[in-house]
């Protein structure tokens, strides 16, 4: 579908937010993703995977970080221009009816949790909001109380962030998404506390909608693929020692 | 009565346009739902089935090059029995053509699979794949072997009615291969599978794909494989099927001009679900324009010249 772009902003190093008027409006849940074409060319080709961070009406937020030539490209787009979008994609969070919420991000992986947040904070569920990066430049919104670790000790906690996490006290209902590293961490947490643990997976994505089988993850039950089957996994349907 | 123009016959089969979406490209069509009509196209063709269920090769698995990608999925899939139980009741209610690929280690279990097919109602056809790059037995390495492929093919048409369509590589003596698929009986040939092909990590100083090899697909192989379906029409008589990067109208027509009686479309998918029936648009404009049916540009080139 096609999206006009609203603005495109550079918030930090490298890192940009980019917020689109989508054609008609859509329906999407925290957790789920689209899938964006950032140019009519052949190359690059496929298109590229970014995660809502926020919905209003008929426009969405992603937060991205330049790591390659799509990213490159989308970041020199203009207000006004169009990008082609397929979304929503994927599952999402599993948040309904809890009645307080943990979330924990690894650098840009905070960007699902921002939409769950948001999603949280207008059914009034409270929650503790865990945000941890190599270094104080990589943090680049604010809108809700962070708990900071910098692995430099730059902002917050020196350390990682799910060491930060096991000296709270924490709730019932982990949500995650970061590195896989990371991710398998705060899965050991699991087992010494006991919470239910959700983790949205990055992968690199053909299609994004389930045909190519590229951006599969070893589970019990066999390779799932995260675009379609996920990217939101409960964390003790992973296979870790095939993962990480 | 303008779709009329579009229509092809292949064998007894009649597809109400050239466009199919190619194996591995679709799924097993479900997934194509939320973003077309499959009834529109001429028909699907199913990711690569085999006799038992395959878990396919590990992380990573692609890797996205100058206009096209590598994949070494290495042919995950339900195995035929999940399939029938499974898949093919949404399959077969469509109303497009339902073209089954299958793959095996060894001829028996393509025969096995083959068997299990013809016991079903709801396939059209099957195609044959000997050509994956991305599994270690079977699969291109009978299809570089033009006596294996004689047999396989003529074992198939033993055991079933349903057309047999044969996909080729592009690594082997093509035309050979493919005048032998015709000599064992094949009612048509797919051409061609990726091209095998591999991207080192520089950093990490090894193959990026786990799998370490796999096949070229998108826009970067066309002119490779338009190519190929061009000398293989004029080496067979059986209808060609094309595949290989078909992006666009104009790049399906150069394939039916060629000598393509069909177009798969494949990785194009994967970067726009919505593609196929663009193409169909742009194919019925065409005919439209140039007042002909589609079916008489087939193999045009070579009379042209």
């Amino acid at each position: 579908m096609k999206a006009v772009i609203l603005s495109n902003l550079r918030i930090a190093k490298d890192i940009f937010v980019l917020n689109v008027k989508m054609e008609k409006p859509i329906r999407a849940e925290p957790g789920q993703f689209a899938m964006i074409k950032v140019s009519n060319t052949l190359d690059p080709y496929l298109r590229r995977p970014f995660s809502v961070a926020r919905m209003k009406g008929d426009s969405l937020t992603f937060f991205y970080r330049i790591v390659g030539k799509g990213t490159g490209i989308l970041s020199k787009l203009k207000e006004g221009e169009y990008v082609d979008i397929l979304c929503p994609l994927g599952n999402s969070f599993e948040y309904k009816g809890i009645r307080r919420a943990t979330l924990v991000a690894g650098g840009m992986g905070v960007a699902p949790l921002l939409f769950l947040a948001q999603r949280l904070t207008e059914d009034n569920v409270p929650f503790e909001f865990f945000w941890g990066a190599e270094t104080e430049s990589e943090f680049f919104t604010d809108g809700y109380d962070f708990l900071y670790s910098t692995m430099d000790g730059s902002r917050g906690f020196k350390g990682n962030v799910v060491e930060l996490f096991s000296l709270n006290e924490t709730s019932k209902h982990v949500f995650g998404c970061g590195p896989l590293a990371m991710l398998y961490e705060l899965f050991l947490k699991q087992k010494q506390r006991d919470f239910r643990l959700y983790v949205s997976v990055e992968n690199m994505m053909g299609c994004g909608f389930g045909v190519c089988l590229g951006c599969v993850i070893d589970t019990r039950e066999g390779k799932k693929r995260v675009c379609k089957d996920g990217p939101v996994f409960k964390a003790e349907d992973i296979t870790w020692n095939k993962v990480v | 009565m303008e779709q009329s123009r579009l229509k092809i016959k292949i064998k007894n089969l009649e597809f109400k346009n050239p466009i199919v979406l190619a194996s591995g490209t679709c799924g097993y069509g479900e997934e194509m739902q939320p973003f077309i009509n499959l009834n529109n196209l001429g028909g699907i063709v199913i990711k690569g089935l085999s006799l038992e269920e395959r878990e396919g090769n590990p992380s990573p698995r692609i890797f996205e090059t100058p206009c096209g990608m590598i994949n070494a999925i290495g042919l995950q899939n339900v195995g035929v029995d999940r399939f029938i139980k499974e898949k093919l009741p949404f399959l077969s209610g469509l109303n497009t053509h339902i073209i089954v690929n299958i793959y095996g280690e060894k001829i028996e279990e393509y025969l096995k699979i083959a068997e299990r097919l013809d016991e079903v109602d709801g396939i059209s056809a099957i195609e044959v794949n000997v050509s994956c790059p991305n599994v270690e037995k079977g699969g291109i390495e009978f299809g570089k072997d033009k006596e294996v492929v004689f047999a396989l093919v003529s074992s198939l048409k033993e055991i079933t009615n349903i057309p047999i369509f044969v996909k080729l590589t592009p690594e082997s003596d093509v035309l050979s291969v493919a005048r032998e698929a015709e000599r064992a009986g094949a009612d048509a040939i797919t051409l061609i599978n990726t091209i095998p092909a591999m991207v080192i990590d520089v950093e990490k100083k090894r193959p990026f794909l786990a799998a370490k090899k796999g096949g070229l697909s998108g826009p970067c192989i066309y002119p490779v494989a338009l190519r190929i379906v061009y000398d293989v029409y004029e080496k067979v008589n059986i209808p060609i099927i094309g595949s290989g990067g078909i992006y666009n109208t104009d790049v399906a027509l150069q394939y039916m001009m060629a000598g393509a009686s069909l177009i798969q479309i494949g990785t194009a998918n994967l970067v726009n679900p919505r593609v196929s029936l663009e193409i169909i648009e742009g194919l019925k404009k065409y005919a439209e324009i140039e007042n002909i049916n589609i079916s008489d540009i087939v193999g045009i080139a070579h009379t042209s010249c």
